[in-house]
């Protein structure tokens, strides 16, 4: 009897420990921070870019997802950038209404006239990692709405650490060609292989520069692990 | 390097092989053993042990096939024992039935056949007593006018008797029929129950004749039931793979909406937990599938089981049963939950591109028909993944035979390679051999000059000696 007892609690516990081992603690989730420029001429650009993530990025997300709106604009690096942020509930119905109501603060972000006179694109940026950071999300992407061309008002100072973008995608979406830049591509190229240096050598798991939406969403969905 | 450092070489290496000619044919020569050997053995123990496949494979046929020959005519000699007991019981009645009916049939037509006294003669002496002349005299007259007239009344008594006999013999072949009917009905059932006899008494015979030949153990018997068995397998796994396309598509149909049950965003080995609980609920349903059907008799893929009472086994059928409902009705709910969940996403992606109202993805507008066509898809299901322990028992008696039917051929085949390599083995040694020689041909050629120049001085030697073996040396 006492054998047999014995035997039922080595077999409860070889049943629990393969249960712990198959249990998987990853988080499969996405996380994403949208970084959208509305200074300069690009300020044109941002009932665009709402409509683009409200019919591109938006629906694919997840239960469990993370999307996050960062304004780029003076000075970026402040809470108050952050226009909508939401970590999508795990059950789907609730996702949906979550995902309406991030759809609906996207529409008073579009509706909204504002024209920053510098462009803080490293501090938007420094601001996505750490919020992507804090999800802990396996699959971190930051997608930048920018012509690139920075512009920091005096005395602010922007310095990437050594590994600021760890495990994040920087994917750098429809950047707009400047006027010298029509003059000059090279210029263009030499802006965009200069951004792609900044953030891979700070720890960037990728870069790519996106040109038209359908692509970023087949990447990011490629890239969902 | 030059013409004359590879001469040097060539001969050198002539003069080193040409040295080393015994021992590396003697290597030769182990190696094709030790390889001939080993593929002689492999060769050896496939056949033996595709022949042991068989033969045991044979042997649990014959065996299967004797035990369900066996359970046949066990339930044909029930069945007879069923009828003759309760035959036998209603036989006595039955022949009660009979005798009385027939006795009674047998008084009727007696009483029948009774026919009242022919009123001929008399009417002859009425006749005769008209046809008297007048002449006879009246005393004569008048006694043979009486005679007439008793005659008369005499034969109209005797009418009214024979009417009443007549009507009363209808009235009783009247009454005969029913009886005639009731007899005859009688008559047929026992003849029914002779048939059913018969043909259990055939098909006893024809299962003894099976019986007897599989005790035979005959190649003919095991070529059958192997043939059967192979058929059963291609039966119950196409069966098994139809079951498991519509366990998927159970499986499809709820693992979204299972995911509104259970939220939770961990994971096992990689896979959401809602749908390891959908697979899960899929895997029930043909678990609690295989004790209905083992308690209904029709499956025995649990034999301990078998033998419990009648009324535990009723209560685990019961058990089963509400358990298979209940799992139903979950799965219906939740390919409605599905419809609805759908519904939602599509809305909700039309509203995001500006098409439909945030209202309307509240409450999406959908037609009833896909969401009854789901539930009833949901609910019928589980009821036919739980038939799934018919095919799947087929599948386990019959997956042996299949596997010896593909793997006895198969080793026999190898077993045959391994002979084929080790007779290549021997003729590539000896071929190697030869090229081996060729290779040395001329030192070899020289030291067969060499040995027969120092043959013969030692053969002059050892005849001069007379000595024979010493000149052989």
């Amino acid at each position: 009897m006492r054998v047999s007892r014995a035997a039922t609690i080595a077999l409860a516990l070889a049943t629990s420990l393969a249960t712990a081992a198959c249990n998987d603690s990853r988080d499969y989730a996405q996380a994403t921070a949208v970084l959208v420029d509305v200074s300069g001429t690009y300020s044109e650009q941002k009932k665009d870019v709402v409509r683009f993530i409200k019919s591109g990025v938006l629906p694919d997300l997840l239960p469990g997802d993370s999307l996050m709106l960062i304004r780029i604009d003076d000075l970026s690096y402040e809470q108050d950038n952050v226009v909508a942020n939401v970590k999508l509930d795990m059950r789907p119905s609730r996702a949906n209404a979550e995902k309406l109501a991030f759809a609906r603060s996207l529409d008073g972000f579009a509706g909204a006239y504002e024209s920053a006179r510098h462009t803080d694109i490293r501090g938007a940026m420094m601001l996505a990692a750490d919020y992507l950071k804090e999800t802990g999300a396996s699959n971190q992407n930051i997608v930048v709405f920018s012509d690139l061309q920075e512009d920091l008002p005096s005395g602010a100072t922007r310095k990437f650490e050594e590994n600021e973008f760890e495990n994040i995608r920087v994917l750098a979406m429809n950047v707009k060609k400047l006027g010298s830049d029509n003059r000059d591509p090279a210029r263009y190229r030499q802006r965009l292989a200069s951004w792609e240096e900044r953030v891979r050598d700070t720890g960037a798991s990728d870069w790519q520069v996106i040109l038209t939406p359908t692509t970023l969403v087949d990447v990011l969905s490629a890239n969902r692990s | 390097m030059s013409a004359s450092m590879l001469a040097v070489v060539v001969l050198l290496s002539q003069v080193v092989l040409f040295a080393a000619r015994e021992q590396v044919h003697a290597g030769l020569r182990s190696l094709a053993r030790a390889i001939a050997g080993t593929c002689r053995l492999l060769a050896r123990w496939c056949t033996a042990t595709a022949t042991g496949l068989q033969q045991r494979n044979t042997d649990i046929l014959l065996e299967v096939g004797r035990i369900q020959v066996e359970h046949k005519i066990e339930r044909e000699l029930r069945r007879l024992d069923g009828n003759l007991t309760g035959d036998l019981t209603k036989y006595t009645t039955l022949s009660r039935d009979l005798t009385d009916l027939t006795g009674k049939l047998q008084t009727d037509y007696q009483e029948c056949g009774h026919v009242p006294p022919d009123p001929g003669t008399w009417t002859e002496a009425v006749a005769a007593a008209e046809n008297v002349s007048e002449l006879e005299g009246k005393g004569t007259k008048k006694m043979l006018g009486d005679i007439q007239k008793a005659a008369a009344r005499a034969e109209k008594s005797t009418l009214k008797e024979y009417r009443a006999a007549t009507a009363k013999r209808h009235k009783i072949l009247t009454k005969m029929a029913p009886v005639w009917k009731k007899v005859n009905g009688l008559v047929a059932d026992s003849s029914e129950v002779l048939s059913s006899m018969l043909e259990s008494t055939k098909k006893i015979e024809a299962h003894m004749d099976e019986f007897q030949k599989i005790r035979e153990k005959s190649d003919i018997t095991a070529h059958i039931l192997m043939r059967s068995a192979r058929n059963l397998f291609t039966v119950s796994t196409l069966v098994m793979l139809v079951a498991l396309a519509g366990g998927f598509i159970n499986f499809q149909l709820i693992a979204l909406p299972m995911s509104e049950l259970v939220p939770a965003g961990t994971r096992i080995s990689g896979i959401q937990v809602s749908t390891v609980a959908a697979l899960v609920l899929v895997l029930m349903e043909i678990t609690v599938g295989f004790f209905v059907m083992d308690m209904l008799g029709i499956t025995k893929l649990f034999p301990r089981l078998e033998g419990l009472p009648v009324r535990t086994k009723r209560i685990i059928l019961g058990v089963s049963v509400l358990a298979l409902f209940f799992l139903a009705s979950v799965e219906a709910s939740l390919a409605v939950l599905r419809e609805q969940i759908v519904g939602a996403e599509n809305a909700l992606r039309q509203s995001l591109a500006g098409t439909v109202t945030a209202e309307a993805v509240n409450n999406p507008a959908t037609s009833s028909i896909p969401v009854i066509g789901q539930a009833v898809l949901g609910f019928i299901l589980p009821w036919v993944l739980a038939l799934v322990a018919i095919p799947l028992e087929t599948f386990i008696e019959t997956c042996g035979t299949a596997f010896v039917s593909v793997a006895a051929p198969l080793l026999r085949a190898f077993g045959t390679l391994m002979r084929l390599l080790s007779y290549v083995m021997q003729s590539l040694v000896t071929v190697m051999q030869s090229l081996y020689d060729v290779y040395i041909a001329v030192p070899l050629a020289l030291g067969r000059v060499v040995q027969k120049g120092i043959a013969r001085p030692g053969g002059r030697r050892a005849r001069g000696a007379g000595s024979p073996a010493e000149a052989h040396g």
